[in-house]
């Protein structure tokens, strides 16, 4: 069956986390290493959904379906909060 | 044990009385639930933001978490998502024995992991953490910390539950494949929430 899939998306997930807590306590400038958690955290997103979820074999319609609806309202959420999050914390400064 | 495959499902088409995605009803239904679930936590996430920026200054994490203590926790979520992906490719195998030892084996993570959590809880409660209250700073940490983690929590005594009932049902043989299958796709949203929180939570 797809077991060798499973094990390998393991090991991938595991060094990605090493990898993102290593980053994380060093001394890299707070955007970039905001910047490099972020795509790391949807690496290991995008590898669980597609690997362990099985949306890589599923019909087109419920991949849409599932990235659609939160991408999309994901975007929505951050245009929407952002802007009045950093002004808020501009004010504050 | 029963199996059913998606080779049983109607071809996908939108002409009425067959299923448009491929999917049967309950994997549908499944996803629809994962996809507003989700959404939630996407609101609580995008609460959390806003009041970190807005708090000005937030404590700092090197100072309230013990970093190696979040990272097995991370990955026993993570094995425990394993374990259950295998789980669920055993059962379309139709092997009952090897899907219980598998379900056994993620409700085994799905425990350490709560027990982490609550040890975790414990260890900021006693210095005084609440919901209301941080000795480290901003009181918002203690409202979005708790909520968020608490919320997530609550969704992995669920899926435990889940987990035990899917077991028993296995054990018995009364359970079939696209049942361990939806247990999986629920456990793994649990997991895949929780490389959110621990990202923007613990290392950000």
């Amino acid at each position: 069956m797809h077991y060798k899939r499973y094990w390998g998306t393991w090991v991938v997930l595991l060094l990605l986390t090493m990898g993102m807590i290593f980053v994380g306590g060093g001394s890299l400038p707070r955007l970039i290493l905001l910047g490099v958690l972020l795509v790391a955290m949807m690496v290991k997103a995008i590898l669980i959904g597609a690997q362990f979820m099985h949306l890589s074999s599923e019909h087109r319609g419920i991949v849409f379906m599932v990235a659609a609806g939160l991408l999309l309202v994901g975007l929505a959420l951050f245009a929407g909060i952002a802007p009045d999050g950093v002004r808020a914390f501009q004010l504050r400064q | 044990m029963q199996t059913r495959t998606t080779e049983s499902i109607l071809p996908p088409s939108w002409a009425g009385g067959v299923s448009p995605f491929g999917a049967t009803w309950r994997k549908l239904m499944m996803w629809w639930f994962i996809i507003t679930d989700g959404l939630l936590f996407a609101g609580f996430l995008a609460a959390y933001g806003f009041l970190r920026l807005a708090a000005g200054s937030w404590p700092d994490r090197s100072r309230m978490f013990h970093l190696d203590f979040i990272a097995l926790m991370t990955f026993t979520l993570i094995t425990s998502s394993a374990t259950m992906a295998t789980a669920v490719g055993t059962a379309r195998n139709g092997n009952r024995k090897l899907t219980l030892r598998f379900l056994l084996l993620t409700l085994l993570g799905a425990v350490a992991f709560l027990s982490m959590q609550a040890y975790e809880w414990s260890s900021l409660i006693g210095h005084g953490a609440t919901l209301s209250h941080n000795p480290w700073g901003p009181a918002a940490f203690g409202a979005t910390f708790f909520l968020i983690t608490g919320f997530h929590g609550t969704h992995v005594i669920t899926g435990a539950l889940i987990l035990c009932i899917t077991a028993i049902r296995t054990a018995k043989g009364i359970t079939q494949a696209e049942g361990v299958e939806m247990a999986g796709l629920y456990w793994h949203f649990v997991d895949l929430v929780w490389v959110f929180i621990f990202t923007l939570f613990y290392l950000v």
